[in-house]
């Protein structure tokens, strides 16, 4: 379904509105702070650049918090030791990311299987050993910091609230360029991989090049992330961008759901509920209940959540859609791709 | 196939039920009631809430539990004492999973809710990643992370202290008793994480200054099962004493493998964090004669009633021991936290963050089972090496040595 | 010389308990086609319960096997739980799956022992062995010993039992095997209880060398997988080798290049073994199962 111009104008201001509003609900809820919304979105960008991948060339990475990792880092060495500006240094960070991505893609988009899994696991851990083992460039475990807050012109950044309108904002173009990119005809080649490799391949799809650069494309997202991170906290350090991280995004990607763009948001906005909301609820049932309550609802929850919604929540609710679509108008929806479509506008 | 799986799930929400039923006896049976006190006055009023935002789980979670054992001990105490200025103290535990993002936005959110002050996070990393909301807040904060950096430099510091000694003191402390015993050579095993870090940077600094010569550094992992390989590089370069710098479970198992493998036969220090109980527990017979420099809570009940600290020190471990059983290493830094901040709000008379600060700085000595704090504005810590004691293993108990 | 030998000896010992936790990729993956995340978290199970039964004052074997058995019961309930009505879900789903599965059991490990690490004694106690001026701790013997017999018994059940055999036909081609009515989700049962029963021994074994604690799964999943991957994670045998391989690998690493990076000594193999020789590096003397 194309959109006019007027259209993709009340669909643009429709993100924002939504992104706004959820600024009273974090205010509402007794157990959210505007810091919540931060990392929210902080999160829901990087594990975009997951969705992407999964979604879009069928491929799993577990070591994703790396390019979330080399955002960071090249933000803080940069901004913090050689001054430089910040989107400057951003815009070093993606690209080293991008190359990086690209670099492994390239060694290991000949393998078939689960091989890009194990192979980005392995480059994940060795960038954490890296980043802890350098201790000259790094800070090693240490960290290192005196990040300055994003600037850009007039703009400073230093408040939760203006960081997470910021954020919503580079969300905002995310989402659209992720969008474009699906529609496109490099896009619709990848969805091409992504359905069956060997078809895209016999209809002249060059499906190594195209993997590589959707690959390139998740760690570009998660750089852009990562930078902010950085700008955000102030301070980075190796336990940020580790195993746990990786599996982190892979969590929200997989929850939320790997075939929309929403995927990625609604995964997030649900880990972030999951996560406070067990600190919150979790401790009036069992008095005296500590982490370990929280950790066990947060891993059942994902189990459910998977077993039952195995397209994630933006396929459950592209479900409901087109069933309330099916009860309300008596006829039906032709093709999933189209509800998909139809959530997006509403 | 349906039958069937109901069946699976039933006999897991058996074992679940069952499990959880062992968790439920199992704390039952670690912590013993406190024989009902007579309450002194019943503090009433609005409560005074204090943030503690703690490592429960993760990387450091060793050290978060002790911290969480002490606070909740401290409030139950303060609460019976009469509360802090007759008002009841409400902690607000959160764990903030040994995640830096996580420690940064607990923080912002326990200001939200008012608390007046912040105990936490526990490590460097954690601090550090929150920092900029401490700072933020400008509410008084102490944190428990090893790093200098915490608290230095203090005019960019103005509300951040912390209770543990700095790295660099314990290493004074153990390069007095170095000096004693003609020890200028050493071999350095310290942890691959931010805590072994800050140990190495003391030491090489010490080496700078000229005051030992480290004639081999390796470092291991927190998670390693065997350090034999560090230990035997180490000792082929021939140190007179071998300084471990890491917690359990790491520290114990240097210690198992130096002698039960390499029979070592130099003496063998261990910093503050290597773990108390714990190390005693998992070391066994090859705890006995290592040296370990501590807060003189590990022999609280050794101390004599001549020292500064006995009254607290009995207080302390009379009331720690009899709830859990066994003292740990970490725990007087949250209690001496705490006690500081109750302190310095009677100080103050309010709980006005900018007046609880000024009253730290300016509380003179106050004495803690840390060790005696003498905080000014241009020292947030206010602790010194000669607070610290040498301790070591006799007969699977602690031993004072001086 | 007496140095190296200390490194290789230091070196076997962890590179056994690697190579078991390998053994249990090796199976689920080439029967399910699923890598398994929660691998490692068995033989923390494992390790943990035996450790409260030993403190319960049980004898050593009966506390050692009923934590084995512990194990193994974790596997059996994530495939029925988990795995089994699943099975219709994308492979990428499952090994997600694994991750929740992996966060469950560590929270309910957490929840049920707490954070402090815990340890019982060597099975034999006595000094250890000297070999060639290299020390070696008797407990690394039982590990050794351990290793040797549990691949004895994967060879003798591949080999000769009809089950056993079932699960390498379900490796070789699933569909066929089916044809051979062979029931893939029993196989599927059957190789999450064996690889949880196999990391449960090596849980029971190591934890006189280390100690057990709760979020020791992670760690040790990695390091079995490294193992699985570099015996080309298609037999057991050659992540046991894997895994020896290793260890030994760490172990002199630590010894002449740098302790800081030991760790990264483990994943830099792993991922060049991924881009050099996807295909392990056994695969040459076209290992079969047995």
């Amino acid at each position: 379904m194309g959109l006019n111009r007027w259209g993709f104008l009340a669909f643009l201001v429709g993100i924002f509105g939504l992104g706004v509003l959820l600024i009273p609900v974090a205010d509402a809820l007794p157990f959210l702070t505007r810091a919540n919304l931060v990392v929210f979105a902080l999160h829901a960008i990087a594990a975009m650049g997951l969705t992407l991948v999964m979604g879009f060339a069928g491929q799993v990475s577990l070591g994703h918090a790396a390019f979330y990792g080399v955002g960071a880092y090249a933000t803080a060495l940069l901004t913090a030791k050689l001054e430089w500006h910040p989107l400057l240094a951003m815009a070093t960070g993606a690209v080293m990311a991008a190359i990086l991505a690209a670099l492994l893609g390239r060694v290991v988009f000949r393998l078939r299987g689960h091989f890009l899994a194990m192979a980005t696991l392995a480059f994940g851990l060795v960038f954490y050993v890296v980043m802890r083992g350098w201790d000259s460039l790094t800070g090693g475990n240490q960290g290192t910091g005196g990040i300055p807050a994003f600037a850009l012109g007039g703009l400073r950044l230093d408040s939760d609230t203006s960081m997470y309108l910021f954020l919503w904002g580079v969300l905002m173009v995310g989402i659209v360029a992720a969008r474009n990119l699906i529609k496109s005809r490099p896009g619709r080649a990848l969805v091409a991989v992504g359905a069956s490799e060997v078809a895209a391949a016999s209809v002249g799809i060059d499906v190594a090049r195209a993997k590589m650069s959707v690959f390139a494309l998740g760690a570009i997202y998660a750089s852009v992330a990562g930078s902010l991170y950085a700008h955000y906290v102030t301070y980075v350090s190796p336990d940020s961008f580790g195993l746990l991280p990786s599996l982190r995004f892979l969590v929200i990607s997989t929850v939320g759901g790997i075939d929309s763009v929403w995927g990625a948001p609604l995964g997030s906005a649900v880990v972030v509920l999951l996560t406070e909301g067990t600190r919150e609820v979790v401790p009036k049932f069992v008095s005296g209940a500590t982490g370990s309550y929280e950790i066990v609802a947060y891993g059942l929850a994902l189990v459910l959540v998977l077993l039952f919604l195995p397209r994630g929540l933006a396929g459950g609710l592209a479900l409901v859609v087109q069933r309330a679509n099916e009860w309300l108008r008596g006829r039906e929806r032709p093709t999933p791709a189209a509800v998909l479509e139809e959530v997006e506008l509403r | 196939m349906k039958r069937k799986l109901r069946f699976w799930y039933a006999t897991a929400l058996l074992m679940a039920s069952l499990l959880f039923l062992a968790a439920c006896a199992g704390g039952e049976e670690e912590a013993p009631r406190m024989p009902t006190p007579t309450a002194a006055r019943q503090p009433t009023g609005e409560p005074i809430k204090i943030g503690v935002n703690i490592e429960q789980s993760g990387a450091a979670s060793v050290q978060g539990e002790a911290y969480v054992r002490a606070a909740t001990l401290w409030q139950e105490k303060v609460n019976r004492e009469g509360g802090i200025l007759g008002r009841p103290v409400e902690l607000v535990i959160v764990d903030n999973k040994s995640d830096p993002t996580e420690a940064a936005v607990l923080t912002r959110r326990l200001v939200q809710q008012g608390v007046v002050a912040i105990v936490g996070p526990g490590t460097s990393p954690t601090t550090l990643a929150a920092m900029n909301a401490i700072l933020e807040s400008k509410i008084p904060v102490f944190s428990m992370g090893s790093a200098d950096s915490i608290v230095v430099p203090v005019e960019q510091r103005p509300n951040v202290f912390k209770t543990p000694f700095h790295a660099s003191q314990n290493v004074e402390a153990i390069l007095v008793d170095m000096k004693r015993r003609g020890i200028q050579r050493i071999g350095l095993l310290t942890v691959n994480n931010p805590y072994g870090e800050s140990g190495l940077a003391a030491w090489r600094a010490a080496e700078q200054r000229g005051e030992v010569q480290i004639v081999a550094a390796e470092k291991f992992e927190a998670n390693a099962t065997d350090v034999t390989p560090q230990l035997t590089r180490i000792m082929s370069a021939n140190p007179q004493a071998v300084v471990v710098w890491a917690i359990p479970p790491g520290a114990p198992l240097a210690r198992r493998n130096a002698v039960e493998n390499l029979r070592i036969n130099v003496p063998m220090y261990h910093d503050a964090g290597a773990g108390a109980e714990l190390f005693l527990r998992l070391a066994g017979q090859s705890a006995e004669g290592a040296f370990m420099i501590h807060p003189k809570t590990l022999v609280w009940d050794q101390i004599p009633p001549t020292d500064r600290q006995y009254q607290v020190l009995q207080e302390f471990g009379r009331l720690y021991t009899q709830r859990y059983g066994e003292m740990s290493g970490f725990a007087s830094y949250v209690w001496d936290a705490l006690g500081l901040l109750k302190a310095a709000i009677e100080k103050a008379g309010s709980t006005d963050p900018q007046a609880i600060i000024r009253a730290l700085e300016t509380m003179g000595e106050y004495v803690g089972a840390t060790g005696v704090f003498r905080m000014d504005p241009r020292d947030h810590l206010g602790l010194s090496a000669s607070d610290l004691v040498l301790v070591t293993i006799k007969n699977g108990k602690w031993q004072l040595v001086r | 010389m007496s140095e190296f030998l200390q490194f290789v000896a230091s070196g076997i010992g962890q590179g056994a308990i690697y190579g078991l936790v390998g053994v249990g990729f090796v199976i689920i993956y080439n029967v399910t086609g699923i890598i398994n995340f929660a691998q490692g978290h068995y033989l923390m199970l494992s390790a943990l319960t035996a450790v409260s039964l030993r403190e319960a004052g049980l004898p050593a074997v009966p506390a050692l096997l009923v934590a084995i058995v512990a194990g193994a019961l974790a596997g059996v309930v994530t495939d029925r739980l988990v795995i089994n009505p699943a099975r219709r879900h994308s492979p990428l789903m499952l090994i997600i799956l694994t991750v929740g599965v992996a966060i469950a059991l560590e929270g309910l490990a957490l929840l049920i022992w707490g954070v402090n690490p815990r340890r019982y004694g060597p099975f034999t106690a006595g000094p250890p062995l000297e070999v060639a001026g290299a020390a070696i701790s008797r407990q690394t013997l039982w590990v050794l010993g351990v290793t040797l017999a549990m691949a004895l018994a994967l060879w003798w059940f591949f080999q000769r039992t009809l089950v056993g055999k079932a699960m390498q036909a379900c490796a070789m081609n699933r569909d066929a095997a089916r044809l051979q009515a062979i029931n893939p989700a029993q196989m599927s049962l059957y190789a999450f209880t064996m690889a949880a029963a196999v990391a449960g021994v090596a849980g029971v074994v190591l934890v006189p060398i280390t100690s057990a604690y709760y979020d020791m799964g992670v760690p040790f999943g990695l390091k079995g997988f490294t193992a699985a991957v570099i015996g080309g994670l298609v037999s057991p045998f050659g992540a046991l080798a894997g895994g020896l391989s290793l260890g030994v690998a760490e172990a002199v690493g630590v010894g002449y290049v740098s302790s800081a990076m030991a760790e990264g000594v483990a994943f830099t193999v792993l991922a060049l073994m991924l881009v050099l020789r996807p295909e392990g590096l056994l695969a040459r003397v076209r290992m079969r199962w047995a």
